[in-house]
């Protein structure tokens, strides 16, 4: 039990680490992924859910206590998120394919970005309620959404493509959506 | 009463965990543990930070390099390019040059003159002679005068093909031609080379005076070499009062050791 704990706390030390240390200097459209969320979807398709939202909790309070958003946004932001997903994911896939967590992670780097632009955006409007400026950053983080998107495909491909040889947690299985 | 499923409960306490933590963060007793947080990750991120900069330095560091080396091979390419036709400009502007001075030269004097580019030298022990690029299918006859851009002598022709000639300089050994002095008697003498550095002027009277500076002219007196080509100008004049005849250094007016063209005379 203890070993579990270590284990999960090294993981998501690794996670907030990297997000924020070495995510940032990755070259080109890399450093725009949004690596927690994208790591998050994976394990809440790969291992449980309930998995991924602790993580999620604990990694957003990191992150909210060294961001500059008020406090709250990333950590509300993820699990809303995994709420989506998680709703997508027992109603409209209901199985551990590639295609689903493509489609899940595409559905959640879409909402998690919309939601911490609507924040950044809603903030900087009401201090400068410059409208102009509003459309210019939205055209902006159109273009980096789509990067954003790119990367988190490429990294969910990765994971998927490791997991996929190394284990048999993406074999063929149906989801008991009952319980 | 509301049936509560796995998945519902999950969802209920992940937002009364975000709730509460909402909560405690705006009071305010959240603060230490945030605080807490971020120092005990606060080295670790540092060193992490740092480490994956210097490593996107590096990189950028070996891509440059590459681009670098790249671009150096692209640019010794075009710089040699550059200097080819840098080459062929001064080529062509010292042509152009040469031929305006021979240009000048032949309308005040009447001469008819051949250009021919010098395209090879021959500095062997029996001669120092230039080859140059015409010759009998072009009029060049043995004995003619070969001038430089501005007239001044540079040697004569000792030797002709078809298609080239040799000029034998005036600085060799064999080289001889009747001179003048430009000096109010106008001392006759004879030029000669000097081991192919240099010419001489014998043959002058012990009476006569000759002094530094002094201009050297042809006398007219070789056939096919008319009067009044300038050879050079007195340096010292060598006089010993056993001999019967003056020597002087000549100092050539033409540059006997850089000549890529030459003006050869044709027969009038």
């Amino acid at each position: 039990m203890p070993l579990k704990i270590i284990r999960h706390a090294v993981l998501i030390l690794a996670i907030f680490i990297f997000e924020l240390a070495i995510r940032p200097n990755l070259p080109g459209f890399l450093s725009e992924m949004n690596f927690t969320l994208a790591v998050l979807v994976f394990v809440g398709v790969a291992y449980k859910f309930y998995l991924s939202v602790a993580y999620g909790v604990i990694i957003g309070f990191a992150i909210d206590a060294v961001s500059g958003r008020p406090f709250g946004i990333i950590t509300v932001g993820l699990a809303l998120t995994l709420l989506i997903v998680y709703l997508a994911f027992n109603r409209l896939f209901t199985n551990k394919s590639f295609y689903s967590l493509f489609a899940l992670n595409v559905l959640a780097t879409f909402f998690f970005n919309v939601w911490t632009f609507a924040w950044s955006g809603g903030a900087t409007f009401l201090q400068t309620k410059d409208a102009t400026l509003i459309h210019s950053l939205s055209a902006d983080f159109g273009v980096g959404l789509l990067w954003r998107l790119l990367a988190n495909t490429v990294l969910v491909s990765v994971l998927y493509a490791f997991f996929y040889f190394r284990s048999r947690r993406f074999s063929a299985a149906f989801i008991d959506t009952s319980r | 009463m509301l049936y509560l499923n796995k998945s519902n409960k999950l969802i209920l306490i992940a937002a009364a965990v975000i709730c509460l933590l909402l909560f405690l963060h705006y009071v305010g007793p959240l603060r230490p543990l945030e605080n807490a947080t971020v120092y005990l990750t606060k080295p670790l991120l540092g060193l992490t930070y740092g480490a994956s900069d210097r490593l996107v330095g590096w990189f950028a560091e070996w891509r440059s390099r590459a681009s670098l080396i790249v671009e150096n091979r692209q640019l010794q390419s075009t710089l040699l390019d550059y200097e080819k036709e840098r080459s062929l400009y001064l080529t062509e502007q010292e042509e152009n040059d040469f031929l305006r001075k021979q240009m000048n030269f032949s309308k005040q004097n009447n001469f008819q003159t051949l250009t021919a580019a010098v395209i090879g030298r021959t500095a062997d022990s029996s001669q120092n002679t230039l080859i140059i690029g015409l010759g009998a299918k072009s009029g060049i006859a043995v004995g003619a005068p070969a001038l430089s851009a501005d007239g001044a002598l540079v040697g004569k022709v000792s030797q002709v093909n078809q298609n080239d000639a040799l000029v034998l300089i005036a600085s060799d050994d064999l080289f001889k031609v009747a001179v003048k002095v430009q000096n109010q008697t106008r001392t006759m003498g004879l030029i000669e080379g000097e081991y192919g550095i240099g010419m001489k002027m014998t043959m002058i009277p012990q009476s006569e005076v000759v002094k530094e500076g002094d201009l050297i002219v042809t006398s007219g007196m070789d056939l096919g070499i008319p009067s009044g080509l300038l050879v050079g100008s007195v340096e010292s004049v060598r006089q010993s009062p056993e001999e019967l005849f003056q020597e002087a250094v000549i100092k050539p007016s033409a540059d006997l050791n850089s000549i890529t063209m030459v003006s050869v005379l044709k027969k009038p």
